[in-house]
């Protein structure tokens, strides 16, 4: 819900041309914050965003926990891609102790990630953006106009859901990744069903790429740095950090080079690079990895817009048929057998790992003391990287559209925080929304 | 035939990683079928317009964890006939309320080096400050549990909470014991209705539902112990999902040095 609350004073001054407007909470994204526009004789003055999601302290909850409970409860920051989550927590474990997994357990976990991004993507393309473009209040009131494609939506997304809970025991919080492996192999049986059902809706994949690529987005040009994984199959999973300049960091070094800022009033940190705003998420990944996609998620590269920003709901739309093909591909050479999770004692020390998350770079930075109980921890998310380019996009966005009714500057500036699909729990929760103008 | 009245219902959340929401909107098989066969007209995730009550029926997802969640808990409650606290954080607090069991220093510091920027309050379930008719146990809960709560309610039926502990499923299950293979499950002592997920992939149970009323938990404690586990170990087992429950408040208290309510009360006060 859009509440444009005008305020008694902005009211009078509104006639004087001048006025503040007020956006209280904006609707279909995961979480709380809320964001000030000061306008002044028809000039955006200032733009800052807010995070004011209660805060849950996650860095602090797992402090003096045994290794083993660290997964489980960071996986806890977020309902929606909690297997991103816990999977960089294993690995920053594993990194601390210096263990090192089987080959299959890599190709499980990157199967899974390659899950938890497609139904990531579908769920906020389909259900929380789509409605913007078609003109309607929710995915359900677009259901009766649209009923096939959110047919489709609910299909893609139920395929998804079903590859995690394969692999992971469960959609929501999936527990079978466990420091040094899996705790059950899945079957066969229903692995290759599951491949059965790929092959057969890949058909769904392609269409959600026809869909968001020929969606009208607003105009919107900027530059900035993307920062995302390289390697080379497109995963979610394993990587080296680059960025557009094409300067490569490992990921010991991710402190050295971004640096976390801490706001009065705003639950969520937010992270710069070298002091400047940055942008991860799928479209960086597109921009920074683009080539590693499958051949056919490939063709469209040409057809996406980098600088502007809007372009990330057709980038996550090309990952999702990228995510298609590389299931396809595990599953048609999968042989997995029965296996334990590897053997190990814990150790002191500092262990780091990085994956993309649905929405961009995720690190966990752990460290354990001799027991294996975790003495210190840092997390930082994709929504908080993201959070200063949202502001500047949003200062070069808004001046040239001021002289619009508010009701279409509030949908426009809606629909930008959304595209980048931020996640305020992860970050921190709301948006509420404030223009003022003088 | 006679078509009774659409439930009017509205979802809300307060502190929490929006699980629960999500587990709703994973069921997919059944979403048109919920939104048409219901009124759903509170639901911010995933609607752009939304209205204010009365409902039916009132599903909250979260912790209490701010001055302001104390204010919409109540302001729900007045505005709904039926009050499900759904998942972990709005019965118990959840995996927020780890917090309540630790000095604001301890918590705040290490996130944002101090205690200024932040104004928080005890993290706990929603039923410490209104009465909550059906708890919906789990993190996340059963999808399916959330179905079939909302059929009974939708044909006027008062749902019945299960009973029973996560080990009677997982024999069920003909799952192997954990217990017996030296893991501290806690599976005897919380509340069932999962189907013993975690456990039918050899994990053990870490408590999510929360503790079965009548359960008896001295002896579990004894034997952990007897595992070998240290008492600042088992003290965190009790504190991972449902530490502020009356039963595992308990246990934490006897073993825990740091929890002083009264302690905590005086400076939230102050501070609030």
């Amino acid at each position: 819900m859009i509440a444009m609350a005008l305020n008694k004073k902005s009211r009078k001054e509104a006639g004087k041309g001048s006025k503040t407007i007020k956006l209280e909470h904006i609707t279909k994204i995961e979480g709380h914050a809320k964001l000030n526009l000061k306008v002044e004789s028809n000039e955006l003055k200032k733009v800052k965003l807010d995070v004011y999601e209660s805060a849950r302290f996650f860095e602090s909850l797992v402090l003096c926990r045994r290794y083993d409970d660290i997964s489980p409860l960071t996986s806890r920051i977020c309902g929606i891609c909690s297997p991103s989550h816990s999977m960089t927590s294993l690995m920053a474990t594993e990194d601390a102790f210096g263990v090192k997994v089987s080959d299959q357990t890599h190709t499980l976990r990157d199967l899974l990630l390659y899950g938890t991004v497609f139904q990531n993507h579908v769920l906020h393309l389909y259900i929380l953006a789509l409605p913007d473009y078609l003109g309607f209040d929710s995915a359900i009131a677009m259901a009766s106009k649209h009923r096939d494609v959110v047919q489709r939506a609910l299909q893609l997304k139920k395929l998804g859901n079903e590859l995690v809970t394969v692999i992971g025991g469960r959609e929501i919080h999936p527990f079978t990744a466990v420091v040094g492996g899996f705790s059950k192999i899945p079957e066969k049986e229903r692995l290759d069903g599951l491949l059965s059902r790929f092959k057969a809706m890949r058909k769904d994949a392609k269409a959600t790429v026809d869909l968001f690529l020929k969606l009208k987005y607003p105009k919107l040009e900027r530059e900035s740095q993307a920062f995302a994984f390289v390697n080379d199959k497109h995963s979610f999973y394993r990587g080296k950090i680059n960025c557009t300049g094409g300067v490569c960091y490992s990921e010991k070094d991710y402190e050295n080079v971004f640096e976390e800022h801490i706001k009065k009033g705003s639950t969520a940190k937010y992270v710069l690079y070298r002091g400047k705003p940055f942008f991860n998420g799928a479209l960086a990944r597109l921009l920074v990895n683009g080539d590693s996609l499958s051949k056919d998620a490939r063709k469209y590269l040409g057809e996406v817009n980098f600088k502007n920003p809007f372009h990330n709901n057709a980038a996550q739309a090309i990952e999702v048929l990228h995510c298609f093909d590389r299931i396809i591909e595990i599953l048609e050479n999968n042989n997995f057998r029965d296996e334990n999770p590897v053997e190990f004692s814990p150790k002191p020390g500092r262990g780091i790992a990085y994956t993309e998350a649905p929405r961009g770079l995720l690190v966990h930075d752990y460290t354990y003391d001799e027991t294996g109980h975790l003495m210190k921890a840092n997390i930082i998310t994709p929504t908080a990287q993201n959070l200063k380019q949202m502001e500047e996009d949003l200062k070069i966005m808004v001046p040239p559209i001021l002289n619009k009714p508010e009701q279409k500057i509030k949908g426009q500036i809606e629909m930008l925080i959304r595209s980048y699909d931020p996640c305020f729990s992860c970050s921190a929760h709301f948006l509420d929304l404030k223009i003022e103008r003088r | 035939m006679i078509r009774p009245k659409k439930l009017k219902v509205g979802i809300f959340s307060l502190t929490s990683c929006a699980g629960c929401q999500f587990e709703i909107l994973d069921l997919e098989d059944d979403l048109m079928e919920i939104f048409s066969s219901t009124n759903i007209t509170h639901f911010p995730m995933a609607k752009a317009k939304n209205e204010e009550g009365p409902f039916d029926v009132a599903f909250v997802e979260g912790a209490v964890s701010t001055p302001e969640e104390k204010k919409s808990i109540k302001r729900i409650r007045k505005d709904s006939k039926y009050l499900v606290a759904l998942g972990s954080c709005a019965s118990y607090g959840g995996v927020p309320s780890i917090k309540d069991f630790y000095t604001e220093e301890e918590i705040e510091v290490p996130v944002y080096k101090s205690t200024r920027v932040i104004k928080s309050i005890r993290a706990d379930g929603i039923g410490n400050y209104v009465k909550v008719d059906y708890y919906m146990h789990g993190c996340p809960p059963n999808k399916y549990e959330f179905l079939h709560v909302l059929k009974e309610l939708m044909v006027g039926k008062i749902p019945r909470q299960p009973d029973f502990p996560v080990c009677k499923e997982c024999r069920e299950n003909k799952n192997p014991c954990l217990l017996q293979r030296g893991q501290p499950c806690m599976g005897p002592i919380t509340n069932g209705g999962c189907n013993s997920v975690c456990l039918n992939s050899r994990i053990y149970c870490r408590g999510c539902r929360g503790p079965l009323e009548d359960s008896n938990v001295d002896p579990l404690v004894h034997l952990y112990e007897k595992m070998g586990f240290t008492n600042e170990d088992i003290k965190k087992f009790f504190t991972g999902f449902a530490g502020t429950s009356k039963i595992f408040n308990k246990i934490v208290g006897r073993t825990c040095d740091v929890i002083e309510k009264d302690y905590h009360k005086e400076r939230l006060v102050k501070k609030g």
